[in-house]
């Protein structure tokens, strides 16, 4: 356990004069959840492919579970790429049973451990069919299975959750926060900034290979919270006593208005100044704490662009 | 190693559970023997119905049992020599030759020398004037062997350039050979070569990629990959094998006259084996990096299709092959790795190939297949993570060079996408 899952220090890599990672540090521990972010063209894939070993940093260096990377330390790691990765004209155990042994398991170790993790997802029954015959919900549970039948002690997954519904979403999220708690480190690249808010414990923010933000992130939206607070009601809010301006509370806040506050007002003086004007009617008063969504387009500025891609 | 050999383990099963590849294995085998029979058949019946006139004859008598030239036929000509008599028919002053040997009173062989197949009434006339003589003989002496009266001709034809004996008929069987050769050959190829490469490219559109090579490197899984489909190929090509000497066999057994002309000269076949197993690794470890690179199934199936033409176009030269199998185009075509295996098959069968020529081939055959192999590689490590944009061949070019790295396009963000 002791030494961090990862640890990336200083490093560098270019595709001819283009910088795909600039000088990047952070570092990612046993038993939590890392979310890496960033625009498209960050340095998000390379970064990760320079963590699996696929391609080699320029400079700086990468310990994996203690260590630099090798076919030893491959065998305890779990990748779990976008998109589905999965044979589709073999059946499930079959599959599942060839890349567990191509991770080191022996021939009937990896056929019992892919039953076992089937049962689990309730996919014992599906063992013999086709993947290609199987929902998207369950060719993703399948995937998921894939990535932890060696027992890896870290996950790095891509977009977990791309493609899910509501209810296989709950199941792949309760088996990542399970593999958390029993001590596993997981990065997740993702774009759906509300999975990071409910399950990521840090996260690392990239833009043009540049570390923008890193930290707890819960630490990270306090950083950005303004002094401002939401409502939801009816009246005329820029009279209420501390408000300097009124402006419209933006994407995902169910409406509502954003008051920004003179620095010497606290909230609860502001809303005891609302409770005793009668011509207001008050429906939702919040602290504005800033989405990450909010703070991924702050940070990630005029300059990127945006990812449209809705998962 | 023991990754290479999962690979290879699982692709070897995963190809031999297709219902396609089942049909392929033993469907095709069937089908071209029906198609044999066939056009040996055809052959046949032309030949027999007169289109390959033999009237003119020379012969060459060694042993004097023809010194009297009792009941000579007209159509007859002696000659001094071989070489005199072979020079005539090459300059078509008579269709075949026959030499009776200095020992043909011990032993009854004659020997027989034409351009192609011999119909039987002829064998029969040259008999008939042999033993016309032999009788003549028998007035004179008393030392004729008592065998030479039971069985007076022992004939053997031989197709006078390559020298290779053929039986009646024989020109179709001696073509037989190297074109069920090259059709298995191609078959086998054909499937397990794109097998591997629509695997390649499937593997690679499902992104399976980037899980297998986060387990084992790159160069494992190609060779697993190689190694489990070259023996899928062997296993075709045994099964066809089996499948065609048993009917062949049978055949013979049972006097069918179609299948008694085929012959199966060991030195062929075993030269052919060693030519397929180092052509097969030349052509699938090109389509192997085709089928990383093309963006799509389609796409490399049609890219493959361009790489089957060099095994088939010394078929498109067997007028050359037939006519002087050591001149100058058949002689191009052995060196060059990629039609080699076709073209000494085709030249064997015709002349006598100079051992040299077998040894260049095999050398460059094996030169060009290592380095192939090798530049197969590394494009495969880079470009198994090239997505988007087809790259041009001058990025593949560079990634043999190993001027970039996996799946980048120099600096094309596409490449490096994040």
């Amino acid at each position: 356990m002791g030494s961090p899952a990862i640890v990336v220090e200083d490093v560098t890599k270019s595709y001819g004069d283009f910088r795909a990672v600039d000088h990047l540090s952070f570092d990612v521990q046993n038993g939590e959840i890392f979310a890496v972010l960033g625009p498209n063209g960050a340095g998000k894939s390379t970064t990760i492919r320079m963590i699996l070993d696929i391609i080699k940093p320029d400079t700086g260096r990468i310990a994996v579970l203690g260590g630099p990377i090798n076919a030893a330390r491959k065998n305890r790691i779990g990748y779990l790429p976008e998109e589905r990765g999965l044979y589709t004209g073999v059946p499930v155990l079959e599959m599942m049973s060839y890349l567990g042994r191509l991770k080191g398991l022996s021939r009937s170790e990896a056929r019992s451990r892919s039953m076992a993790i089937l049962e689990r997802l309730e996919l014992a029954d599906n063992a013999k069919s086709k993947v290609s015959e199987l929902s998207k919900g369950m060719q993703q549970k399948v995937q998921f299975a894939v990535t932890v039948l060696h027992q890896p002690e870290l996950i790095i997954i891509d977009e977990p959750f791309s493609g899910l519904d509501p209810v296989n979403r709950l199941v792949i999220k309760e088996l990542l926060l399970d593999f958390r708690n029993g001590g596993g480190a997981i990065v997740m690249s993702t774009h759906q900034m509300n999975q990071i808010e409910e399950m990521a414990d840090r996260m690392l923010m990239i833009s043009h290979g540049q570390q923008k933000l890193y930290g707890p992130v819960e630490e990270i939206k306090e950083r950005f919270a303004k002094h401002a607070i939401i409502v939801d009601g009816k009246g005329d809010w820029a009279k209420v006593p501390g408000v300097t301006s009124v402006e419209p509370a933006g994407n995902g806040r169910n409406g509502g208005k954003l008051l920004n506050l003179a620095p010497d007002v606290t909230n609860d003086a502001v809303l005891a100044a609302m409770a005793q004007d009668k011509t207001l009617e008050i429906d939702r008063f919040e602290r504005a704490v800033p989405s990450l969504d909010e703070i991924f387009i702050q940070v990630a500025g005029e300059h990127a662009t945006v990812d449209q891609r809705v998962g | 190693m023991s990754n290479i050999l999962t690979v290879a383990q699982h692709e070897f099963w995963s190809v031999l559970r297709k219902r396609s590849f089942l049909f392929t294995m033993i469907g095709v085998p069937l089908f071209s023997i029906a198609m044999m029979i066939l056009v040996v058949f055809i052959q046949l019946n032309v030949a027999e119905s007169g289109t390959v006139d033999i009237n003119r004859l020379g012969y060459i008598d060694l042993s004097g049992v023809l010194a009297d030239e009792i009941e000579k036929p007209d159509n007859f000509t002696i000659y001094a020599s071989q070489d005199a008599a072979s020079t005539a028919l090459e300059n078509d002053e008579i269709d075949a030759y026959f030499v009776v040997p200095e020992l043909y009173m011990r032993t009854g062989q004659v020997s027989l020398y034409a351009l192609g197949s011999v119909p039987e009434d002829v064998q029969s006339e040259i008999e008939a004037y042999i033993s016309e003589n032999l009788l003549a003989n028998l007035d004179q002496e008393t030392t004729l062997p008592q065998d030479r009266l039971r069985n007076p001709v022992d004939m053997a034809v031989y197709l006078e350039s390559s020298g290779r004996e053929i039986t009646q008929s024989g020109f179709a069987g001696l073509i037989m050979m190297p074109m069920v050769y090259t059709f298995v050959f191609m078959f086998a190829l054909q499937f397990s070569g794109t097998f591997l490469m629509s695997n390649v490219a499937d593997e690679k559109a499902n992104r399976i990629m980037e899980i297998l090579i986060t387990s084992i490197t790159p160069t494992e899984l190609l060779g697993g990959k190689l190694l489990g489909l070259g023996l899928i190929g062997l296993l075709q090509i045994l099964v066809w094998a089996v499948v065609g000497v048993v009917i062949v066999l049978i055949g013979q057994s049972q006097n069918i006259e179609a299948l008694s002309a085929i012959t199966f000269p060991v030195d062929v076949m075993l030269i052919g084996l060693l030519f397929f197993l180092l052509t097969y690794f030349l052509y699938a470890s090109i389509l192997a990096g085709v089928g990383v690179v093309a963006g799509s199934e389609q796409d490399s199936r049609q890219i493959a299709g361009l790489f089957i033409i060099p095994i088939i176009l010394p078929f498109f030269f067997v007028v050359q092959f037939m006519g002087d199998a050591n001149g100058t185009v058949p002689t191009i075509l052995t060196l060059i790795p990629f039609t080699s295996g076709t073209s000494i098959l085709l030249r064997m069968v015709f002349t006598a190939v100079p051992a040299w020529q077998i040894l260049v081939s095999i050398a460059l055959l094996l030169i060009s297949t290592i380095i192939i192999v090798w530049a197969s590689a590394r494009v495969f490590r880079w470009g198994m993570l090239l997505y988007g944009k087809r790259p041009g061949i001058m990025s593949i070019l560079r990634a043999i060079t190993g001027r970039v790295e996996a799946g980048s396009l120099a600096r094309s963000s596409k490449g490096a996408r994040s």
